[in-house]
């Protein structure tokens, strides 16, 4: 066997090839997912197998050529004597939707990958089959077996199987397990004969095959690598044969007991010598140890010797409260160990100190009164006209921010002192630039006093705060499409 | 486990056994009873289970030297519960102890094979060969030519052999370590698996009274522990 097996997982394997043969995997994907409420319930799963079968069998050309959906379903009902709950439209739709069928006018045609795909759906299930009627010890042999078998159909071919070998030894390594704890069991039911033969059988079996294909490795350039694996698959095998045929003794041995003639004097050094026997681990002797014969009276060969298995002190245990119990239960259920790292204190973090010249002191603490006169005095509305204006004449200014009303006028008179004093505006004498004619026609509750018949207007001069502008969020829509 | 007889329905429930009880023991006997199977539990009293003579006859209100009324007392109450229970006294160490009968199923889990085994041994030595006591050497040398470590084997089994009280330590005026099967001991195993063990040995059948009497078993019944 040489080294280079063809594997998904290889280095040497051209990159095209590699997606195309994962690509099938992704149909597989495909039509499992579309069809899924037909993969969820095991009876529904029967259903397309049987469909997928129909369509395969013609496609080997075991059956006449399949015309359409219709064609199919009549199929089905002659064959299996029950009409389909499928919707056999749909199902050739995915299937050709992802290449596995071709449906032209007059016939469905498989493809390669449809064939390959069902086989291996097919394959799969028979293989579950297979499985699961076998009884829990012999199931992890059946499975070796199949290692093997599959070791055989790949490894051999040249096409990697995936570790069975290793796959091969662990599934002996849990048979051998199993019948250990098994054991005792086995030889306690009677009927169990026809049960330990199968296992026995299995397991000579699998020894003769699993040297075969310790073999073949041996002789492989990589062989080093493989030696500790190598070691274990033929220790595990001499073990199982081992505790399998010992089973099969002990029990025949037991069996056969019961035929023998009744002797009537006992042999003292016979009894010693098999107390010292039964000290010992027996895998290979058909003489049972003290466990071993436990399970025999199990079998109740004469009657009530189930009954008789020994006289032990009457043990009570110290009485443990249903509270304690309930408790204990509750903590165990609910334990979840901490893996969370041991969390640092937060160190608090220092903003770094400022310096200001006095003039900037100067600008912030005037910033900040003017905040709480504002907090105060409504000033927003003389505010925006002075910013739309660069000047407004006083009488217009308190008519627009204000109203005709009186309070409403003196609030208005009050933001522009306020804007005065917080320097962002001044009063001069002087002619209003825009005169609005409303103003003169306005029926208004007030009048500005004006001394000496002076007009005056308001000039911005300092900073008007601007309303905040809305995010306009500053990134491009920056989607170059790359096509 | 079948239901075809009607005793296999009562081996799951011993403590039915117990309604009979009333029918032959007074209620100071019946109360003595209760008493030595609680104290029986290593559990409740560790090392030293069981009552000793003394303090039963104190309970059975009974003149502390009736050996009769004592003798009576076991007699009665293992005649009604024998299949389930076993009164037992135990002269050298001066205890009642109330044995349970276990199947052979659960008896699989109370015991190492080795044990097993090696309780065996002590069995067939004192109570077969009619010695007062096993030397540890003895066992070292009746097993301790095969596998390794065999000492340390042996200490962990006896161990559990004297937690069970099964064996106790032997004082004996060469000081060396010995061992004694005590009443609990000698008869834990039940007559079927000596039978079944002697078969295996001779690997032919044998009558239960031939085995029985190897053993030195026939003369057991009823008065336990005389």
């Amino acid at each position: 066997m040489d080294g280079a097996l063809i594997s998904i997982f290889g280095g040497g394997v051209p990159e095209h090839l590699r997606k195309e043969s994962l690509r099938d995997l992704v149909k597989l994907a495909g039509v499992l997912t579309e069809l899924r409420e037909y993969f969820e319930e095991p009876l529904k799963v029967l259903e397309i197998l049987k469909m997928l079968n129909l369509i395969q069998q013609e496609a080997l050309g075991l059956d006449e050529p399949l015309e359409d959906a219709d064609a199919l379903f009549y199929r089905f009902r002659n064959r299996y004597g029950y009409e389909p709950g499928i919707p056999m439209e749909r199902l050739l739709n995915v299937l050709q939707k992802y290449n596995w069928i071709i449906r032209s006018k007059r016939r469905l045609t498989m493809m390669d990958v449809g064939k390959r795909m069902m086989d291996m759906l097919i394959r799969l299930a028979n293989d579950s089959l297979a499985y699961y009627m076998q009884d829990d010890v012999a199931r992890s042999l059946f499975q070796a077996r199949r290692d093997a078998d599959l070791s055989e159909a790949y490894d051999d071919k040249g096409i990697s199987g995936g570790n069975r070998l290793a796959s091969m030894i662990r599934n002996c390594l849990d048979a051998v397990d199993k019948l250990k704890e098994r054991q005792l069991e086995l030889l306690a039911d009677r009927n169990a004969l026809p049960q330990i033969r199968i296992i026995v059988d299995l397991m000579q079996e699998l020894n003769a095959r699993m040297n075969e294909r310790l073999d073949k490795f041996t002789t492989f350039e990589e062989g080093a690598s493989f030696a500790p694996l190598l070691k274990k698959g033929t220790e595990i095998m001499f073990e199982g044969t081992q505790v399998s045929l010992g089973t099969l003794n002990k029990f025949l041995g037991f069996a056969h007991l019961q035929q023998t003639e009744v002797r009537s004097e006992i042999s003292p050094q016979a009894i010693r010598q098999f107390i010292i026997r039964s000290f010992y681990k027996t895998a290979d002797s058909e003489l049972p140890n003290a466990h071993e014969i436990l399970s025999f009276l199990e079998q109740d060969r004469s009657p009530g010797e189930r009954l008789d298995g020994m006289w032990v002190p009457v043990q009570f245990a110290s009485p443990v409260s249903n509270l304690q119990l309930a408790d204990t239960v509750s903590y165990l259920e609910s334990y979840v160990p901490s893996t969370e790292p041991i969390r640092e204190r937060l160190e608090p973090e220092y903003a770094e100190t400022e310096e200001w010249t006095e003039e900037e002191l100067g600008t912030h603490l005037a910033q900040i009164e003017w905040q709480l006169t504002k907090a105060r005095i409504r000033t927003d509305e003389a505010e925006r006209i002075l910013r739309e204006r660069e000047s407004v004449g006083l009488e217009q200014l308190v008519l627009e921010a204000g109203s005709e009303r009186w309070s409403d006028a003196l609030n208005a008179l009050l933001a522009v002192s306020a804007l005065v004093g917080g320097q962002r505006a001044v009063i001069e004498r002087g002619e209003d630039p825009a005169p609005d004619l409303r103003a003169g026609g306005a029926q208004t509750e007030w009048q500005l006093v004006n001394e000496g018949g002076d007009q005056h207007v308001v000039r911005r001069t300092g900073e008007l705060a601007q309303q905040p502008a809305a995010g306009g969020d500053g990134t491009a829509v920056r989607g170059a499409q790359s096509r | 486990m079948s239901l075809e007889e009607p005793e296999s329905l009562h081996s799951n429930l011993p403590l039915g056994a117990m309604e009979r009880l009333s029918a032959v023991l007074s209620p100071d006997e019946e109360y003595a009873f209760v008493q030595i199977m609680f104290s029986s539990s290593a559990a409740v009293r560790s090392g030293s289970f069981g009552l000793s003579r003394r303090e039963v006859m104190k309970i059975l209100k009974l003149e502390q030297g009736d050996e009769q009324g004592f003798a009576s007392f076991v007699k009665r109450v293992n005649q009604s519960v024998a299949r389930y229970y076993r009164l037992i006294y135990d002269e050298r160490r001066d205890r009642a102890v109330v044995l349970i009968h276990v199947p052979a199923r659960q008896a699989r889990e109370l015991m190492s094979s080795e044990s097993l085994a090696l309780l065996m041994f002590i069995f067939y030595h004192q109570e077969v060969l009619q010695n007062d006591y096993t030397l540890f050497t003895q066992l070292l040398e009746a097993f301790g030519h095969e596998s390794l470590d065999v000492r340390r084997k042996i200490l962990a089994n006896l161990d559990t052999l004297i937690k069970l009280g099964a064996v106790s330590r032997y004082e004996n005026p060469s000081n060396e370590e010995a061992y004694a099967l005590t009443a609990i001991g000698a008869r834990l195993f039940s007559d079927s698996y000596l039978k079944r063990f002697a078969e295996f040995s001779h690997s032919q059948q044998l009558n239960m009274d031939d085995v029985l009497k190897f053993y030195k078993r026939y003369n057991l019944e009823a008065g336990e522990g005389y």
